[in-house]
């Protein structure tokens, strides 16, 4: 069975040491590239100790075969499309649901009074839940652009149709120094959180080409 | 409390008889898990199970799952089996309060208020936080 | 013997089936109430938990790279089969199945064990979520189990018994939630936590793909979800039993009040509970700790107070 520290054609963790002072398992796992509530095609390749990334190191999968032009959304759709995929991570299916029937109801433009009201309902709810602050709030905060909660809030304003200025693009790198040392959950937050796009990255990095 | 503890550990003879009704309980719920896997494997038409890797979100994982995994409230357990004790001598003295007066009320919360500055001196420490 | 228990009074075969067979009940209740909330209900809100167990029957089963098969499968049935016994002494026709001096004790063990059946079926797999969430759920542990003992004694306390029939019994005169609410509140949500339900998904959490069971399949998940369903519509009709009078009402008969209560507390339960999000164990511990465990050792004070000055007797 074991050939060389493998068991079953597959590796078993390796140790390392860890911020208790121990020397303990230190698994490597991909997060992504399809995960709910994530942008398609992150990878996220961490050390896992316990339940706490020591190490991450964020890609694009297939960022050049991509097409570089996102369909054309209004902002407001793609703001509740994001709150949306926000909420499933955060664990509140109720309010995702209201989120995403909001943006069907704004994409139909039959009923957008309708989608509106639905909108600022579901925004007011996020905005207002001291639950959600609590869960999720005061992680993701290095750097600018504020901790999760923030940019929750951010989203929350756009998706109820105010205008919101835009905030300077956060480089893979940044991303990293956010979830290095964050619970397995608080990550998955920290990065649904954030407004990540491989077209960005793919422009960047020709631009250093170039 | 030796007529509550008494009374705890050696059950009445209607308590014995009350057992069968118990383990025939277990049996049916048993049976009925073990007509459930045989209902699923008659019904089914795929008989063998397939065999996939665990999730990894979309790649192959590098290693198995299975390790040392760094429980890092280890502290909070100690702390939680310290009460732990402390509860099961909860239980008999909740039947006894009654008949023992004042005394017992005194005694047990003079106790947890003891073991409570402990917790507090934990929290104090950082110990209820490990992320 | 004060009572009869349910076994000499319907003989044996009719009351143990008639005690799973209500569990069975009231976990599709559970499951049909929380789709209710969360999907929004329709006429076949009810069928669709019956709808997916069957599919569940029918699904091919599926296995990961060399998973711990023995402890995964064990851990699985363990989960129904724990919430189906711990109803064996929740007086459902004002008679437990099983009555003894340490009714809540029981009580008390099958939800505890939960915490090995539960970290077994994270563990089984052998994959880096279910693991996860397996420890998360010993995490979550650590956080309601105190507030739940301690709920739980409360009520024993009062009743000066530890037997649920005589804790009924003792409610005759005031239901115990009056007295007692910090103790019904928090055993309730204790209830939700050890189902890993509504905020207290997290060791199934979405953030780690679904966590403990993110790798079941066909049987095997159906025994999972009818377990944790189970087990909130049991502790529904145990906090029925212990805080809300239990079969007492007016001109219904008694088992018809006890259901009518166990509806509206599973109700008050998924309405609540599905308007919050998933609570983080690495906040709850801290929360269950400094805030619950001291409130309710105050209502446990309080209580035995009252026991003092004879109020209960």
């Amino acid at each position: 069975m074991h050939h060389g520290g493998e068991v079953a054609g597959l590796a078993m963790a390796s140790t390392g040491p860890d911020r208790d002072g121990l020397e303990l398992d230190v698994l490597k796992v991909a997060l992504g590239p399809v995960l709910p509530g994530w942008p398609t095609g992150l990878v996220l390749r961490a050390d896992l100790q316990g339940d706490v990334l020591t190490s991450a190191e964020l890609a694009w999968l297939d960022a050049d075969t991509r097409p570089a032009v996102e369909p054309d959304r209004a902002p407001q759709e793609a703001a509740l499309d994001r709150l949306a995929r926000f909420l499933d991570v955060a664990g509140w299916p109720t309010a995702a649901r209201d989120a995403r029937r909001a943006r069907n109801g704004m994409a139909e433009r039959a009923n957008r009074d309708e989608a509106q009201r639905l909108a600022e309902a579901v925004t007011r709810r996020v905005n207002r839940s001291r639950t959600l602050a609590w869960t999720a709030g005061g992680i993701g905060g290095r750097g600018s652009g504020g901790d999760v909660l923030d940019r929750v809030r951010r989203w929350c304003d756009m998706a109820s149709g105010q205008l919101v200025e835009d905030l300077p693009a956060t480089s893979l790198k940044d991303v990293a120094a956010l979830v290095e040392g964050a619970e397995i959950g608080s990550a998955r937050l920290i990065v649904a959180s954030l407004d990540l796009r491989p077209v960005q990255a793919a422009s960047a990095s020709e631009h250093v080409h170039a | 409390m030796p007529f509550a503890a008494q009374s705890l550990l050696f059950p009445s003879e209607g308590e014995e008889s009350d057992m069968v009704a118990l383990l025939s309980m277990a049996a049916l719920i048993v049976a009925g898990i073990v007509g459930l896997y045989a209902l699923s494997a008659a019904l089914r038409t795929a008989r063998e199970p397939a065999v996939v890797l665990p999730y990894e979100s979309g790649l192959l994982p590098q290693q198995h799952a299975v390790s040392r995994y760094h429980a890092r409230w280890y502290a909070v357990t100690v702390l939680f089996l310290a009460f732990d004790m402390e509860m099961i001598f909860m239980y008999p003295w909740a039947v006894v309060v009654a008949d023992m007066g004042a005394t017992a009320v005194v005694e047990m919360f003079g106790f947890l208020a003891v073991l409570l500055v402990g917790v507090t001196y934990v929290w104090r420490e950082g110990a209820l936080r490990w992320t | 013997m004060p009572e009869q228990t349910l076994a000499e009074a319907w003989g044996l075969a009719p009351a143990v089936l008639g005690v799973v067979a209500v569990g069975l009940i009231l976990g599709l209740v559970v499951a049909a109430v929380d789709r209710a909330v969360v999907v929004g209900g329709t006429v076949g809100t009810v069928a669709a938990p019956l709808r997916d167990g069957a599919r569940l029957l029918f699904e091919q089963r599926r296995t990961t790279l060399a998973p711990d098969r023995l402890l995964w499968r064990l851990g699985c049935a363990a989960v129904p089969t724990l919430a189906l016994l711990s109803l064996a002494v929740v007086p459902v026709g004002g008679r437990t199945l099983w009555s003894t001096s340490a009714d809540l004790v029981w009580f008390n063990a099958m939800e505890a064990l939960l915490w090995a059946a539960v970290w077994l079926v994270g563990w089984g797999p052998n994959a880096v979520h279910a693991l996860t969430g397996g420890y998360r759920f010993l995490a979550q542990g650590l956080a309601y189990e105190l507030p739940l003992m301690f709920a739980l004694i409360t009520a024993g306390l009062a009743a000066g018994s530890l037997r649920t029939t005589d804790v009924v019994t003792a409610q005759e005169g005031l239901w115990f939630v009056v007295t007692m609410p910090v103790a019904f509140v928090v055993f309730v949500a204790s209830a939700a936590a050890f189902a890993f339900w509504g905020p207290f998904t997290a060791p199934a959490g979405p953030d780690i793909a679904g966590g403990v069971t993110s790798e079941l399949s066909g049987v095997d998940r159906l025994l999972v979800d009818l377990g944790r369903a189970v087990f909130l519509g049991a502790a529904a009709a145990m906090a029925t039993a212990l805080f809300l009078g239990g079969d007492a009402g007016p001109w219904l008969p008694g088992p018809v009040w006890f259901l009518l209560k166990t509806f509206a507390v599973v109700t008050a339960l998924v309405w609540v509970g599905r308007r919050v999000p998933v609570l983080r164990p690495d906040r709850t511990v801290e929360i269950g700790w400094m805030v619950l465990v001291p409130m309710t050792l105050l209502q446990a004070l309080v209580v035995a107070v009252l026991v003092l000055n004879g109020f209960y007797a």
